[in-house]
C-alpha cells in the first residue's frame, strides 16, 4: 500500500520531486546549468522537435522546457502544450507562401537539376556514422573558432534569398493538378479550438499531424512505406528554411512581418489517379510541414497525407489509410499521458476484477 | 521572464468552450458532447477531463473534495488538490463529503448518498461503452444516436454462454434516461446503483477522448442486464457466505480494499471510501460516549 | 473613463454559468442571474455563453449595436445559429437546427425573452430528466403557440433544441429531455 500510505502522499510527491531536482544538478562540483540559448543552438534538432510538437512556437520557452524535462522530448513537448492552453489566441496569420522562404537546404529527388539548383545545406543523409571521439574533448577556443571562420569563406551575396518550387514545373507541364486558388482562401479548422468528428477536413488532419509525435508518424508512414499501403512517394521537393510571418496591423489592417519561424517543408508525388471527370490523369500530391527541422517528420506527415487521401477517396484498406486510425494516436502527448497513467493506483477497479475472476471461477 | 496565471489556469475562452458543452451534455443525457478539450499540466490519462470542468465549474468561496480510490490522499488527489488550490484562490477543499460543493473523483463515488447542492465530477478515461464492439468513432457515434445497443448485448450474451456471468467488473455499461448507454468511468459495480435518480448532478469529463457527459439528478440510470442474469454488485462474501465488514470501522455496506496487510502477512479488508470509514468510526464513538 | 459592466468579467460569468447549469439540471427551477441595473438579464446569458467560436440570431433587434463586439459571436441566421435571441410574446416564426441523429448537440439554444417567470398566464406542467416528480411553472409573456414549436422540435430525440427563458432576472430552462404539458 506505498503509494496510498493513509496520509502521507503530498510528502510523497514533494519527496519525489525533490530527488528528480538532485538528478537534474548531479554533476557535481565542476557543473554549469545549462543555458537556453546553449540547447536551443547546440541541441537545436532535438528544440525543433519539441517546438513542433509543443505546437507553440517560442524558442525560448522550449529551451526552458527541455531544461525542466531533462532532456526528454514528450514531456518537454508536453510542458509546452500546458503553456498554450493558458494563452488565448489573439489573431490568425495571413496564409504564407511558403515560395517566400529564406532557405537553409532544399533538394528534389524527382529530377537531377531544379530551378534555383539543388541546396544540399546542412544534413547528415551522407556522412558517416562514425565517433567523432575529438568532440570529447573539444576546447572551448576550438568550438568558437569553427563557427567564426565559417561565414569567413563564403559569398553571402551570391546566394539568393528565395527558389522556386519544383512543384511549379510540375503543374506547368500538366502532370499536377493547377493549384485551387480558392482553398487558401477558405478558413482553417484549428484542432486546438474545435474536437475532431470524424470525417475531418484535410486541413484538420494537417494540423493533427503537424503536432503529431515524430515516432509515431514515422511508424505508421513506415507501414505504408513497406507495404501496408501503396503510396510509393517521390520528394518532388524538401525545404528547409525560415519562414515571414504575417500578422495584420492592428490599426490599418495591413499585413505585416512580425518575424519569421523555421519551417521544413515536405512535397511528395505518388501515383497518378483520374480525375473522375473525364480529364487526363494525374499525379497526386502529399504535403508535410512542421516547426524547427525535421525533415524525417515531414515526409512521413507527407506520405501519411497522401495515404489518408486514398483511404477517404476508395475506402480504408490498410491502418496509414484510415483517417481515425493515424490522427487519433499520433499526438504524443496525448499517447504518452494514458500511457503513463497505467501507473497510477488502479486497486478499486482490480478488486472488482478479483470480485469477477472469484464469482465466475466458482461456477466452474 | 514570469508567466502570471490566471484563476482557474485555464483561458476564459476554454472554460465557455467547456460551460457551454456541460449544459448541451445535461440537456441530451449521457450523450458524449465532443469539446476540444485543452492540455493540462498532468498527463492525459490522470485525470485532466475531470479537472477541465472542475476549473470551468468552481467559483471562489465553494468547497472542493478530491478522491483517487476513495481516497483523498491517494497520490494523484493530492496533486490535482494541490494544483486547484493553487490556481483557484478562494476555493477551500475539505476531505468531508457532506462538507464539499464540488466533488472530482477518479473510481469511486463517495458511499454518503449526495444531496441536490452538491455536484459530482467524475473523472473518464474511456467515454465510450460501444468501442469493444465497434473501433469507428464515426460508426459508434450513428449506433448511439439510434440507441442500438443489440452488439453490445450480444457480447454480454457471449460471456454468459463461455462463462455463465457477466465479466465486466467495472465501467458497467448503463442506459440513462432510456436512451444512450455511457461507460460511468471506472467506478465499480458497487456505485452504478448511486448514478440512478441520484439527488446530484453527475458530470463526466474525459480529457484525452474530449468529450463530457452527464447523468442529470432525478434520471434512470440503469444497468445492462438480462431477466436471468441480473446485474450484481462486488459481494465481498466469506468463505462461509457472510458479507465482510470493514476491519477499522466494522462497516459491512461499503464498498471494501482488499490487501495483504505486511506486518501480519493476512488478508485485510478496509472501507475504499476514507471519509465513511472515519465517519463509521466516529459514530460509534459517539455512541460508546453515550452508551459506554 | 470607459466602464464595463460587471456582466463581462469572469467571476460573474462563472456564477452566472452556474445558475445555467443548476437551471438546466431542475428544468422548471427559476435561477437569478448576476446583471446589470436596468439591462437584459438575457444579455448577461449570453455573455456567459458566447464567444467568437459560436453564432448568434437576433431576429427580433433586442440587442444594441454595441453589444455584438462584446460578444464577438457571428451573426447568422435563425434556422443556421447556434443560439437564437427572441420574444416570448411574438409565435416562433423560423426553424432553428435541431442537429443530427450523430451530432445532437449541433443544434439551437434558444433564449427566449419573456415577461415574468414567477406568476403567469400560461400554467406548465413539467416531467422528465431533472424533475423531481412534476414541477409546475407559471409563465407571462409566452405565446402558447412557442410550446406547440417545441413539441414539434423535440419530438426526434435526440434531435432538438434547448429552451432558456429569461425575464428581467432570472432564467428557467426546459431541455429538449422535458415533457411539457399546458395545465
Amino acid at each position: 500500500m506505498a503509494y496510498v500510505a493513509i496520509k502521507g502522499g503530498g510528502q510523497a510527491i514533494e519527496g519525489s520531486k525533490a530527488v528528480l531536482e538532485y538528478l537534474r544538478t548531479r554533476q557535481g562540483a565542476r557543473a554549469r546549468p545549462l543555458q537556453a540559448d546553449t540547447i536551443e543552438n547546440q541541441l537545436r534538432l532535438l528544440h525543433g522537435r519539441v517546438l513542433s510538437e509543443g505546437g507553440v512556437y517560442h524558442p525560448r520557452l522550449a529551451s526552458l522546457a527541455i531544461k525542466q524535462a531533462q532532456g526528454d522530448s514528450l514531456e518537454a513537448s508536453f510542458i509546452l502544450r500546458a503553456y498554450r492552453s493558458t494563452v488565448p489566441r489573439l489573431a490568425e496569420t495571413e496564409l504564407l507562401d511558403s515560395r517566400k522562404m529564406r532557405i537553409t537546404r532544399r533538394i528534389s529527388s524527382a529530377f537531377k537539376d531544379i530551378p534555383g539548383g539543388q541546396m544540399l545545406g546542412a544534413t547528415t543523409d551522407y556522412h558517416l556514422r562514425l565517433m567523432r571521439m575529438e568532440l570529447l574533448n573539444e576546447s572551448p577556443e576550438q568550438f568558437r573558432a569553427i563557427s567564426g571562420e565559417w561565414f569567413k569563406n563564403l559569398n553571402v551575396d551570391e546566394i539568393p534569398d528565395t527558389f522556386p518550387k519544383v512543384l511549379e514545373q510540375l503543374r506547368k507541364d500538366g502532370l499536377l493538378a493547377p493549384l485551387d486558388e480558392q482553398r487558401g482562401q477558405q478558413s482553417p479548422f484549428d484542432i486546438t479550438r474545435e474536437p475532431l468528428i470524424f470525417p475531418v477536413s484535410r486541413s484538420a488532419a494537417l494540423a493533427t499531424m503537424a503536432r503529431g509525435e515524430q515516432g509515431s508518424l514515422l511508424a505508421i508512414a513506415y507501414s505504408n512505406m513497406r507495404g501496408y499501403g501503396d503510396v510509393h512517394p517521390t520528394v518532388a521537393e524538401l525545404r528547409v528554411g525560415y519562414l515571414p510571418v504575417l500578422l495584420p496591423h492592428p490599426i490599418t489592417g495591413q499585413p505585416m512581418e512580425v518575424g519569421e519561424v523555421e519551417l521544413t517543408e515536405c512535397e511528395v508525388v505518388a501515383m497518378y489517379e483520374a480525375d473522375g471527370e473525364g480529364g487526363k490523369p494525374l499525379f497526386t500530391l502529399g504535403y508535410g510541414a512542421c516547426f524547427g527541422h525535421n525533415e524525417v517528420k515531414a515526409i512521413s506527415m507527407a506520405i501519411l497525407d497522401r495515404s489518408l487521401q486514398n483511404g477517404i477517396q476508395h475506402g480504408p484498406r490498410n491502418p496509414s489509410e484510415d483517417p481515425e486510425f493515424v490522427l487519433l494516436h499520433v499526438d504524443g502527448i496525448e499517447s504518452m499521458g494514458f500511457c503513463t497513467h497505467y501507473k497510477m493506483p488502479h486497486y478499486v477497479t482490480f478488486q472488482s476484477d478479483m470480485d469477477r475472476l472469484r464469482a465466475t471461477q466458482a461456477k466452474q | 521572464m514570469i508567466l502570471a496565471q490566471q484563476f482557474g489556469f485555464l483561458d476564459e475562452y476554454a472554460k465557455k468552450e467547456i460551460r457551454r458543452t456541460s449544459l448541451k451534455a445535461v440537456a441530451i443525457p449521457g450523450y458524449q458532447v465532443p469539446y476540444s478539450s485543452r492540455e493540462m499540466p498532468m498527463g492525459r490519462g490522470f485525470g485532466t477531463g475531470g479537472l477541465q470542468l472542475t476549473l470551468a465549474l468552481i467559483g471562489a468561496g465553494e468547497v472542493l473534495k478530491v478522491i483517487d480510490q476513495g481516497s483523498d490522499d491517494s497520490v494523484n488527489a493530492v496533486n490535482l488538490r494541490s494544483f486547484i488550490e493553487m490556481t483557484c484562490p478562494g476555493v477551500g477543499t475539505t476531505r468531508v463529503t457532506g462538507e464539499a460543493d464540488l466533488i472530482q473523483s477518479r473510481h469511486r463515488i463517495p458511499e454518503k448518498p449526495l444531496r441536490e447542492d452538491q455536484l459530482l465530477v467524475l473523472q473518464v478515461p474511456y467515454p465510450d461503452p460501444l468501442v469493444v464492439v465497434e473501433a469507428s468513432e464515426e460508426k459508434r457515434k450513428q449506433l448511439h444516436g439510434e440507441a442500438d445497443y443489440s452488439r453490445l448485448l450480444v457480447k454480454l450474451y457471449e460471456d454468459i454462454v463461455k462463462f455463465d456471468e457477466i465479466t465486466i467488473s467495472h465501467r458497467y455499461p448503463t442506459r440513462i434516461n432510456d436512451h444512450y448507454v455511457i461507460d460511468p468511468s471506472p467506478i465499480p459495480r458497487w456505485d452504478v446503483p448511486k448514478l440512478h435518480m441520484s439527488k446530484a448532478l453527475v458530470l463526466l469529463g474525459a480529457g484525452r477522448e474530449k468529450k463530457i457527459y452527464a447523468v442529470p439528478p432525478y434520471t434512470k440510470a440503469e444497468p445492462l442486464a438480462f431477466e436471468d442474469k441480473p446485474f450484481r454488485v462486488e459481494a465481498f462474501l466469506d468463505e462461509q457466505g457472510r458479507r465482510r465488514a470493514c476491519a477499522r470501522c466494522g462497516c459491512d455496506n461499503s464498498f471494501l480494499d482488499e490487501y495483504v496487510d505486511s506486518n501480519s502477512g493476512e488478508q485485510v479488508y478496509r472501507c475504499s471510501d476514507a471519509d465513511w470509514c472515519d465517519e463509521q468510526l466516529a459514530r460509534q464513538t459517539a455512541a460508546e460516549v453515550i452508551y459506554g | 473613463m470607459l466602464e464595463v459592466s460587471a456582466i463581462w468579467t469572469a467571476h460573474v460569468q462563472q456564477q452566472n454559468y452556474r445558475a445555467l447549469l443548476d437551471a438546466i439540471s431542475h428544468p422548471g427551477r427559476v435561477k437569478s442571474i448576476l446583471h446589470q441595473q436596468g439591462g437584459l438579464a438575457s444579455l448577461a446569458v449570453l455573455a456567459t455563453l458566447l464567444d467568437a467560436e459560436v453564432s448568434l440570431a437576433d431576429p427580433d433587434d433586442l440587442l444594441e449595436a454595441e453589444d455584438w463586439p462584446l460578444l464577438q459571436a457571428s451573426a447568422a441566421a435563425p434556422g443556421e445559429a447556434d443560439y437564437i435571441l427572441c420574444r416570448g410574446n411574438r409565435a416562433a416564426r423560423f426553424q432553428p437546427k435541431l442537429g443530427s441523429l450523430p451530432s445532437p448537440e449541433r443544434s439551437a439554444t434558444l433564449i427566449i425573452y419573456v415577461d415574468s417567470l414567477h406568476r403567469g398566464e400560461l400554467k406548465l406542467s413539467l416531467k422528465g430528466p431533472g424533475v423531481n416528480g412534476n414541477a409546475d411553472c407559471s409563465i407571462a409573456g409566452l405565446d402558447p403557440d412557442w410550446i406547440r414549436r417545441r413539441e414539434e422540435w423535440v419530438c426526434g430525440y435526440p434531435l432538438g433544441v434547448d429552451l432558456l427563458l429569461v425575464d428581467d432576472s432570472a432564467v428557467l430552462a426546459l431541455p429538449r429531455t422535458t415533457k411539457v404539458e399546458v395545465a
